[in-house]
């Protein structure tokens, strides 16, 4: 990094400001998108010019693949429409089809190449590390070396969103885009190539190229969204990462008091980290006039696992369930297993039928979660995480008339306050049993932290631990103070899903508004985790 | 209407951004601030009236608890202000010179020796050191160049926001109330009273013998170290392309074998300043006509208290009025008032150093609300020398 650029930065801030004044006052109504990319090769430059070269390798395999793709797909049409009267119904479906696996083999070209490089960099050491173990145990000396590679900035989100064009322009859901600078654009525009989110082409692609004249309220509301994902992230993630840091970095002597209070605020860090981030990303595209896809819709209101997963990281779950999911769980495979077992003798019974029309689905489920797993990181720790998540997602979904059964026969009505509150509650419990596999530092850890949660309770030595991980009391009251506030916000917003608080709060008195929003600005400036004093955390899915 | 609209929302927008960084700068300059007796004495000197002091002291800790400004104008009759910091870099010490020639124009500029006398140049780099002085310097282009080009780019906005570094500060509050205070009232008087002079009200007692002696015949030299030679050189080069009437001097200390090496830097400092054409004064040297007493007059072994400072200051004010001919402007009334207060809190605190010595207590002295207070038992009537 030539100066950190970093997102809750004054350089950054500055560097927004420049940006704007140049995107907004620049000439050429038709080539402000060029603000936008030179911006954004500035930012990746600043940020990760080390690596500068696998982004432009991805972007440049993705649009020349992209045009690939489109360019067999309208050969194939041109050819079809000249052969019409000459060629018979055979001809032309047997044709289509080696187009079909002409089209699928220059797809799969791509992902191969570019996941390929995320693998590799982001998995090598992990196979490698994982292989080595093996052979070992089974007293074999040769083991395969280990290299010390590097991740490039937002590779695996530019990587997912670029793949996720090329797929696109296979299903022929959008066209290829002719000019390479403007495919660039997409792949690293700068507020979401830190941490997302994972944009589609067809919602996002067509707005940074379309020229933005400035707009107050664009702009007003954008600041408002980057000033909630300061508070969200200075004064409360950066904050309460101050104890996480503390316990992950001698994580084995503590005991299970300790480590359960660590999860709770680890749930409570990793929102207010990732969601804050995500909102400073949407709050300075808005300001160019641009509307990022929202990543966060409460997740903790979650009363399922599965509603869980479409509240939270909404990109990347989107992007696996139109990328993945739906090739998986469509794929002849998995529908015609369905289908034999809807013609054996269990498939007959009640159940069974069930069983048999869900299990393509529920094994697509998991087959996801263990890819959310290892998208997370190259460890066993996450591919538990991926595993549990995905298991509980399939149990519910092959049990899910006998919930439903039971919930009928005992008479309790799905609306009722308590019943609610009951499986938000279950949800959360399910939830934080797989972040103790995002923070213990290994599976075996996060296996020991479980049984600890019921046998290793001790509170006066976990109050006496707590007490010495770096946090003061004022902290606690701030961090808990900063847990109400979201609370607060997420309790108005999840009642008022037509609208946003930002435009609620344009219909207040302006004292109240002016009177907000300088609180807001005095509690980030004033108890914000910033400057060389502090150790401040990077975002967690950075490293991602 | 439209238009109408548009006026509004403008200032009501700009209303909003000037609340909150008018707020910030008060936060910044009062509350959230690490004030200390180097900011109330940094910042004394910028509320000087331009151009009317006779003398700027510069130097660390060596030069501010040494010279007193209110004994050299009650008995020598010049106005002097210490332009010194705690452990002063030499790149501190250049920028100084730099702000003195920016807004006063004394009639002479001394400085301290000791930032260019340490066996390496750690000093140069340490950020408290560092942040002590500029923190406290207004935004100039002396300031600019220092920070542009010595501070690492991920610090350089501290420097211009200190409350980007200081703002975690609102724990400590109730322990920096009384700072707080002294700091605004400040700049309600506009004046340092004690022109930035501090001490520590203690004798130091030591079973380390003094080498006070020996030095006085040590002609030995040792080579600085090459960083902060070339900060003198180029200070030097400065001085004299800007014509100043620049005199180094070497404070008195309780010199111990471990401290002895920067006796031999000195002696080479001063072949490089009197290369140059300025004087160089190694009063460490001269603690016998001085009249400093090893066993009473310093608080440790690198600065002298009221008894050692009092001395010091009569043999150097005499020094720079008799041996240097220092001229000294004439002041109006509004001034010698000022100056007269300042002569008469300086005995004041002697007098309060000196009691509180005699009854064994030990306690720094400075500009500062607690101590002010605690000299209006004092007489302010001129010292007689014990």
């Amino acid at each position: 990094m030539l100066f950190n650029i970093s997102y809750t930065t004054l350089n950054f801030i500055c560097f927004v400001f420049v940006t704007m004044l140049v995107y907004f006052l620049f000439p050429a109504r038709k080539y402000k998108w060029t603000v936008l990319l030179a911006a954004s090769v500035f930012f990746y430059a600043v940020a990760g010019y080390k690596y500068a070269f696998f982004i432009l390798f991805t972007s440049l395999t993705t649009y020349l693949i992209a045009l690939w793709i489109e360019r067999v797909a309208a050969h194939s049409k041109k050819l079809l429409k000249e052969k019409k009267k000459e060629w018979d119904r055979d001809q032309k479906k047997r044709y289509k089809n080696k187009i079909k696996i002409q089209k699928r083999l220059i797809m799969t070209l791509a992902l191969l190449i570019n996941f390929g490089i995320l693998a590799f960099l982001k998995y090598y050491g992990f196979f490698a590390g994982s292989l080595n173990d093996m052979l070992g145990s089974f007293g074999v000396s040769f083991s395969i070396p280990t290299l010390k590679l590097f991740l490039p900035l937002g590779i695996s989100f530019y990587t997912f969103q670029s793949m996720g064009y090329i797929v696109d322009v296979y299903r022929e859901k959008t066209e290829a885009q002719r000019n390479p600078f403007k495919l660039l654009l997409f792949v690293s525009f700068f507020p979401q190539i830190i941490q997302g989110p994972i944009s589609i082409y067809d919602q996002l692609a067509h707005q940074l190229f379309e020229p933005h004249d400035f707009d107050f309220t664009r702009m007003k509301h954008g600041m408002e969204l980057i000033l909630w994902g300061f508070f969200k992230k200075l004064v409360i993630a950066d904050r309460a990462y101050i104890l996480i840091g503390a316990v992950e970095k001698d994580y084995a002597k503590f005991g299970g008091t300790t480590l359960t209070f660590t999860i709770l605020l680890y749930a409570l860090q990793l929102y207010a980290d990732f969601s804050g981030g995500i909102d400073i990303s949407r709050g300075v595209a808005q300001i160019f006039g641009i509307d990022m896809i929202d990543n966060f819709k409460r997740p903790y209101f979650s009363k399922s696992i599965n509603e869980y997963w479409r509240r939270w990281h909404i990109s990347l779950g989107g992007w696996l369930k139109n990328y993945l999911f739906y090739p998986v769980a469509m794929s002849n495979v998995f529908i015609n297993a369905g289908k034999k077992m809807k013609n054996t003798r269990f498939g007959k019974t009640a159940a069974g039928a069930h069983v048999a029309k869900v299990l393509p689905t529920s094994v697509a489920s998991l087959i996801v979660f263990l890819v959310v797993g290892v998208w997370h990181g190259a460890d066993w720790k996450y591919v538990a995480f991926g595993v549990w998540n995905g298991v509980i997602i399939m149990v519910s979904i092959l049990l899910q008339p006998l919930f439903d059964g039971a919930v009928d026969k005992l008479r309790i009505s799905r609306k009722n306050p308590f019943f609610v509150g009951f499986q938000i509650f279950r949800t959360l419990l399910v939830v934080l049993v797989g972040y103790v596999f995002d923070v213990a530092p290994s599976f075996g850890e996060g296996m020991r932290t479980l049984s600890l949660f019921f046998t290793g309770q001790d509170f006066s030595k976990g109050m006496e631990e707590i007490g010495k991980l770096g946090l003061t009391v004022p902290d606690y009251i701030i961090i808990l103070a900063g847990a109400v506030i979201i609370l607060i916000a997420s309790i108005i917003q999840e009642r008022h899903l037509d609208t946003d608080i930002r435009t609620m709060l344009d219909r207040k008195p302006f004292m109240l508004r002016f009177l907000l929003l300088y609180l807001g600005i005095m509690t980030v400036v004033i108890f914000g985790i910033y400057g060389s004093g502090y150790n401040a955390a990077d975002f967690v899915y950075m490293q991602f | 209407m439209k238009f109408q609209h548009y006026v509004t929302r403008t200032v009501k927008t700009s209303c909003f951004f000037l609340t909150v960084m008018v707020s910030c700068l008060l936060l910044q300059q009062y509350v959230l601030r690490n004030v200390d007796h180097n900011s109330l004495r940094v910042e004394g000197f910028y509320q000087e009236q331009r151009d009317s002091v006779d003398a700027v002291f510069i130097g660390a800790s060596d030069i501010y608890t040494s010279f007193m400004p209110g004994r050299a104008y009650e008995k020598y009759g010049f106005t002097s202000y210490l332009l010194a910091s705690e452990s002063i870099t030499s790149e501190g010490v250049i920028t100084a010179v730099k702000e003195v020639v920016r807004t006063q124009h004394p009639n002479v500029i001394v400085i301290e020796a000791n930032a260019f006398l340490y066996g390496d140049s750690d000093n140069e780099k340490n950020e408290a050191h560092i942040h002590k002085f500029f923190d406290n310097l207004p935004f100039s282009f002396n300031k600019l160049s220092y920070i542009q080009k010595n501070v690492p780019i991920e610090q350089k906005w501290e420097y211009f926001f200190p409350l980007i570094k200081y703002h975690g500060l609102w724990t400590e509050i109730p322990d920096r109330v009384n700072m707080m205070e002294s700091n605004f009232s400040l700049d309600v008087r506009g004046y340092n009273v004690l022109k930035g002079f501090r001490t520590t009200a203690k004798v130091f007692k030591s079973d380390t013998p003094s080498f006070n002696e020996k030095i006085t015949q040590e002609k030995g030299e040792l080579d600085l170290d090459p960083k902060l030679e070339k900060n003198l050189l180029d200070l030097l080069a400065y001085s004299k392309e800007q014509n100043l009437n620049v005199i180094f001097v070497r404070a008195p200390h309780y010199v111990t074998d471990k401290t002895y090496d920067r006796v031999k830097r000195s002696n080479k400092m001063a072949s490089f300043v009197k290369d140059y054409g300025f004087s160089y004064y190694a009063f460490e040297n001269h603690a016998d006509e001085i009249g400093i007493d090893d066993s009473r007059d310093f608080y440790n072994e690198d600065h002298m208290n009221v008894y050692g400072a009092i001395k010091f200051t009569d043999f150097l004010a005499e020094g720079l009025v008799e041996t240097e001919n220092m001229r000294i402007d004439p002041m109006n009334d509004s001034q010698k008032e000022m100056w007269d207060e300042v002569a008469s809190t300086t005995n004041q605190l002697y007098r309060y150093c000196d009691d509180l010595m005699t009854n064994g207590e030990e306690k720094g002295a400075q500009e500062d609300v607690l101590t002010l207070s605690a000299l209006e038992n004092y007489s302010g009537d001129p010292i007689e020398r014990k």
